[in-house]
């Protein structure tokens, strides 16, 4: 573990020189290199590694791929090379090959103990033939039975995987991507995974870099590196040699990533697995996926009710040996008991279940990849979200405005139609005009039906954000803007921070310029003299320009982003109509300005958000935010969601309170803390285990998405269940490495969603609060379904014992048994699926993984032993009194199993004088296991109601709720009259027609069940942490 | 199961849909019905002498003189309850000697000429033949084996089965029912070859064709007899 742990932290691209020490660290993934199967030498493959495409000039890259900068490659020569190096194409995690996940399928759980039930009917059957025994043939169909059952079952078990798997396969299926290429001296459109070495490709703002490119040409050309660095701001890019490292040059573009603006042309040095992007994919399918907690609990119950099986069994066998029964019966007992005692269509109804909540989920917009995630969601202990997207809209909005000496706050939630605050002031009237025309955001044309908030603009972020608020407040802004016609503009550039036009206004009389600027609040202030107070200008003071500071600090303090506007109306007489603007020259006044006001906007957290982390919280779900955002802004979002609650302090926090030195706070005074990705990156394991152990409330500010697998180990060191949010490639380790990986459906990069678990639709983080919820209540539900399953197995399992032991007639056939296991119980167990919660599962503790067993021994102790036994009490009666009824008492039962049995007595003597032949007794029989089966089918019911819930009483559940459970009854009841009058005349299922009154002959202990049960659910509920609850409640 | 044992008439079961037709057994029972003997060796049919031996013992003249009643033979011995529920029925005496030539001594094995007796099932309350006679048939399984078989004799005479012995009443109001039954004697078998014997009842309530129970209103069974 040690040793993996140390490649995974390598995962951090810094350049060849890491990517080196992941080689030398673990020969595995030389295989990820490109150079499948070939064990080349150490030193050629840091050879290879060695990226120093970004040194050469363009003439030694022409040499070096033979390639020319205006040519291209010739085809020949590109088609050559393609042969080499394989399409320009990542190469998907190695799946496991579909018949080794069938097969896989066919052995796993009770499917082994099946086959040894099988195998030792055929056995037998082998040995009957040669012993020429009639009945021999019923061990060969027994045997092809239970062969079908595993294979059945495993043909169930593999398409519902499949299906799950096809979702996913649909999902990531994309349109093939372009790429313009040069070659043989002409400009093609050729598919992206034609590209070779040596190529040069055209790319332009928009496009998605087909493979890692060395820039030869650049024009304003800005690259998107988040999902490979976790940078959020764009990147330029030109085709100067700038760093050492690859990663931070200029002049390289990486594969998988976008082009936001600009147009570049560029060799290809890298491509398909061999690219930067390939390299840390193929890393994370290095990091091994853990079983997930349900696995593990069903394996924990596979393993549970297969000890029980196997040790009844062999104990069985011993005594039947000692009997002086026959080796050959022996083992004819001994697949009695397995098949009685293994619930054959549990481990089918546990997937159905699983794929219903998974379906239930996915409306919910969490999209479950992998069945057994959606309880691992329900067992989530800590969630590490992302900030951006997840916990917020994504989206700049104006949050605060101040003017007049005074802040006001803005409406940020995601479809504000109105905003509330104080518009009367003349002063807004002017801010809200330099808001409408500093500003060269439009909205896309033919959006006039979409909600405002839900436009497409064109323009940057903060731009956008104004350009919307402004459309909310004063309705149309283009007609605002072409009623005051824009003169001349200066658009924001990052030397002056300021962005300045030049307006006619919309008063005919009024024959003025309106000069408006927006920019760095510092910066506009520097340039006004006056400033505008309730619509009258004064002269900016030193006590008002206190205002404004303490103002733009506040706002700076929340997080947000503050711009300030300022304006002046330039003179007439100065600026007549035909003045000529020129911005070169700027021959106009850019200060003595007056200043209006300041906005500050904020990426705002969702709406649903603090109510979903409140219910994390209640929920006992510790919330973690990972963020590269600055700390202040990831504190501030944190502080609105309650990811911070109110009032928490963080150790800085309380510093500041007691103005005191940091060094000087007792660090676990602090219940919050903002943690730097510095400050991470320096950090023992021991320092951090610390912090996550001390406080409650944590946020990772700053941090690189190659830092979230730190966090994720860290957590999971704390035995916790932790899910982990992720969008970019570099996401995908820690996707991997979590218990459960949630990607982005939006913004989720491909390598991200490959890597995660479940993917989220809507990337909303209250999304994964009811997936949480829905996997904590199919844990619930999952063993009210087992608790259901397992008590009818004592019922058919006590036939064989007393079978052996009191030599009856055999009461219950194994086929019959299947016909229970595999017909009548499947679709009510299955209706416990959709059992509703009995309280609020999001009120308690996420489940301790090692104490919270799916199966425990109260469930097992109280389904076998109690309700079972009560069960199989009920149907021996019914058993009983079909034989009594027909002439054989109880007492003329007992010890008659040899004679019975007996193909060649057909004067068999009943208790009344009257004899028997052998056919006569079989079909009596054949109605004694039908008897036997009916009255199951009939406590079932029972059992079936009283598994509704666990602790409440059915009727505070309500017996009408779920309308599944009463879909369950009815399959189950008229599954049992179809094979008991329906096919009651087929020799081979063993049934008969039954008198309709051993229906009724179990009902007493159905009801004895249900009562029983509800006694124990008041003791319960009465007396909690009592003897009673502490062994009642399963 | 209280409640079950109470409402369980002890004299009479509640169902017996199940023996609409009775089973037809042999006597001696052997394992497989196989009943295989060497005339000169004692050994090898002593065994089927004794049983026959012990199952005809009550049959004895004397017992039935002593514990049942002389009935009319040609109809059924209905005994009504008469008010009385359960009251203790009479049985009618079938005498050993009424079987001749396998009424005792070695049955016919030490000549080589066995008896085999075919007995009909009891069933309480069943009147078998509806007022008609029965009988007992038996014949070579296959037509081809007639021959070989040789001739057959049955006692009582025809094979008859008379209605006095029906109906049944069962264990406890019935005590020391003597059930009828019929003995063929296999008088010139085919040495040293497998016969397949088959005896049905011939009645007109009583079927003998059931594919499922071999056993229903007939009897297969394999006679061999060894001689050196």
């Amino acid at each position: 573990m040690g040793k993996k742990r140390a490649d995974v932290y390598s995962v951090e691209v810094c350049g060849p020189t890491d990517l080196e020490k992941i080689d030398e660290g673990d020969e595995r993934y030389k295989d990820l290199k490109g150079n499948k199967g070939k064990p080349k030498k150490k030193d050629e493959l840091k050879k290879e590694l060695e990226l120093d495409d970004h040194r050469l000039s363009v003439e030694e890259l022409e040499e070096k791929y033979g390639t020319s900068i205006t040519k291209g490659l010739s085809s020949a020569r590109a088609a050559e090379i393609l042969a080499r190096d394989g399409p320009n194409a990542l190469t998907p995690p190695k799946a496991t090959p579909e018949i080794i996940k069938f097969l896989k399928q066919m052995v796993g759980g009770f499917s082994i103990l099946l086959w040894v039930g099988a195998l030792f009917s055929w056995v037998s059957f082998g040995i009957q033939l040669a012993q020429g025994v009639d009945s021999a043939f019923d061990n060969l169909y027994l045997g092809v039975v239970l062969a079908l059952v595993v294979v059945l079952t495993g043909i169930f078990a593999y398409y519902q995987e499949a299906k799950s798997t096809n979702i996913m396969a649909s999902f990531s299926k994309m349109i093939p991507q372009q790429a313009l290429v040069i070659r043989d001296a002409e400009k093609k459109e050729i598919s992206a995974e034609q590209l070779v070495v040596g190529d040069i490709v055209e790319i332009k703002g928009g496009d998605r870099i087909p493979a890692d490119i060395r820039l030869i040409f650049a024009q304003g050309c800005k690259v998107d590196n988040s999902s490979l660095t976790g940078e959020s701001e764009p990147q330029s890019r030109s085709c100067d040699f700038t760093h050492e490292n690859p990663l931070e040059t200029k002049n390289i573009a990486f594969y998988s990533t976008t082009c936001l603006e600009g147009t570049a042309t560029g060799i290809v040095i890298n491509t398909g697995d061999s690219t930067v992007i390939g390299r840390i994919a193929s890393l994370a399918s290095g990091v091994g996926n853990e079983k997930t907690p349900i696995a593990i609990e069903i394996q924990h119950f596979v393993y549970m009710v297969a000890g029980v099986a196997i040790s009844i069994g062999v104990l069985f066998f011993i005594i039947s040996v000692s009997m002086r029964y026959k080796i050959l019966d022996s083992i004819i007992f001994l697949i009695g008991i397995i098949v009685a005692n293994v619930p054959e269509g549990l481990l089918a109804t546990v997937t159905v279940s699983l794929s219903l909540t998974a379906k239930r989920m996915a409306k919910k917009n969490c999209l479950v990849k992998n069945l057994e995630a959606v309880e691992t969601l329900g067992s989530t202990s800590i969630i590490c979200s992302d900030k951006t997207g997840t916990l917020t809209q994504n989206r700049m909005t104006v949050a605060h405005l101040w003017f007049d000496n005074q802040i006001f706050q803005a409406d940020t939630s995601e479809n504000q139609t109105t905003q509330t605050f104080d518009q009367s002031s003349q002063t807004w009237a002017a801010l809200s005009k330099i808001v409408t025309l500093c500003n060269r955001a439009e909205f896309r044309p033919g959006q006039e039906n979409v909600p405002i908030m839900k436009r497409i603009v064109g323009g940057d972020a903060s731009e956008t954000a104004l350009l919307k608020f402004s459309e909310v407040i004063l309705g149309d802004v283009m007609d605002v803007r072409s009623r005051n016609k824009k003169v001349t503009e200066i658009p924001f550039n990052s030397t002056n921070k300021y962005q300045l036009s030049i307006h006619e206004t919309e008063d005919p009389n009024d024959k003025r310029f309106l000069l408006v600027m927006k920019g760095a609040p510092e910066r506009i202030l520097e340039r006004c003299s006056t400033i505008m107070i309730n619509g009258k200008e004064e002269p900016l003071d030193s006590e008002k320009a206190e205002a404004f500071q303490t103002a733009y600090m506040e706002l700076g303090g929340l997080g947000e982003r503050v711009l300030g506007f300022c304006h002046l109306y330039l003179p007439e007489d100065e600026f007549p109509d035909t003045y000529p603007f020129d911005t070169d020259s700027m021959n106009f006044p850019t200060s003595n300005l007056c200043f209006v006001g300041l906005l500050s906007m904020i990426d705002p957290p969702r709406s649903t958000v603090p109510d979903a982390v409140c219910k994390c919280r209640s929920a006992g779900i510790k919330v973690i935010m990972v963020t590269g955002d600055h700390p202040i802004t990831a504190k501030a979002i944190a502080k609105s969601v309650g990811i911070i609650s109110a009032t928490s302090e963080t150790v800085e926090d309380i510093a500041k309170r007691l103005n005191v030195p940091v060094e000087h706070v007792n660090r676990r005074d602090a219940t919050a803390a903002v943690v730097n990705g510095m400050e991470l990156k320096d950090m023992t394991l021991e320092q951090l285990d610390e912090i996550l152990n001390n406080h409650s409330e944590i946020v990772f500010a700053r941090t690189s998405p190659q830092q979230k697998l730190i966090i994720v180990e860290g957590c999971q060191r704390q035995n916790a269940v932790v899910a982990v949010t992720g969008d970019g490639v570099n996401d995908s380790p820690a996707l991997k490495k979590a218990d459960i990986g949630i990607a982005m459906g939006i913004a989720g990069s491909d390598a991200a969603k490959n890597a995660a678990d479940m993917i989220l639709l809507d990337d909303n983080f209250a999304s994964i609060v009811t997936g949480v919820e829905e996997g904590r209540l199919i844990f619930d539900n999952l063993k009210k379904t087992i608790a259901y399953t397992l008590t009818k197995n004592i019922a058919e399992l006590c036939p064989f014992l007393i079978y052996i032991i009191a030599s009856v007639p055999l009461p219950i056939g194994t086929i019959t048994i299947l016909f229970i296991d595999l017909g009548t119980d499947i679709i009510p167990s299955v209706a416990l699926a959709y059992e509703k919660a009995e309280s609020d599962i999001m009120n308690r503790r996420p489940r301790n993984k090692k104490k919270d067993r799916l199966v425990n021994q109260q469930l097992a102790v109280y389904s076998y032993l109690q309700i079972g036994i009560i069960q199989s009490i009920g149907a021996f009666l019914t058993y009983f009194t079909v034989y009594a009824e027909q002439g054989f008492l109880p007492s003329t039962l007992l010890g008659v199993r040899v004679n019975w049995e007996n193909n060649y007595i057909n004067d068999f003597e009943d208790s009344y004088g009257q004899e028997w032949t052998k056919y006569q007794r079989t079909y009596l029989q054949w109605s004694g296991y039908t008897a036997f089966f009916v009255s199951i089918t009939i406590e079932q019911v029972a059992d079936l109601i009283i598994r509704k819930t666990r602790r409440n009483s059915i009727f505070q559940q309500g017996l009408f709720r779920n309308k599944v459970i009463w879909v369950g009854i009815f399959s189950q009841i008229a599954i049992a009259l179809i094979l008991c009058y329906g096919l009651g005349s087929v020799t081979a299922l063993n049934f008969t027609p039954l008198r309709v009154q051993y229906w009724f002959v179990a009902v007493p202990y159905a009801i004895l069940i249900w009562v029983y049960d509800e006694f124990r659910k008041l003791l319960i509920r009465r007396y909690p942490g009592s003897w009673w609850d502490k062994n009642m409640y399963y | 199961m209280w409640v079950l044992l109470q409402t369980v008439d002890p004299h009479m079961p509640k169902y017996q849909d199940r023996l609409a037709t009775p089973g037809v057994m042999i006597r001696p029972k052997t394992e497989a019905l196989d009943v295989t003997f060497n005339v000169s060796n004692t050994e090898t049919w002593d065994h089927y002498v004794k049983m026959l031996d012990e199952f005809l013992e009550p049959y004895n003249d004397s017992v039935q003189a002593a514990t049942n009643a002389a009935c009319r033979p040609g109809r059924y011995n209905e005994q009504p309850d008469d008010g009385v529920p359960n009251y203790p029925k009479r049985a009618c005496q079938f005498n050993r000697t009424q079987l001749g030539p396998c009424a005792g001594r070695t049955y016919g094995y030490g000549d080589g000429r066995p008896c085999v007796l075919v007995k009909m099932n009891r069933v309480i309350n069943f009147f078998p033949g509806d007022n008609k006679t029965v009988s007992v048939v038996c014949a070579a399984k296959k037509e081809e084996d007639v021959a070989q078989l040789g001739d057959l004799a049955l006692y009582p005479a025809n094979g008859t089965i008379d209605l006095m012995y029906f109906p049944y009443y069962g264990k406890k109001v019935h005590v020391n029912y003597t059930q009828p039954v019929v003995a063929v004697q296999f008088l010139n078998l085919t040495a040293n070859v497998d016969h397949n014997v088959e005896c049905h009842i011939r009645a007109a309530n009583i079927r003998a064709d059931d594919e499922r129970d071999k056993f229903a209103g007939r009897v297969a069974f394999k006679i061999r007899v060894n001689r050196n």
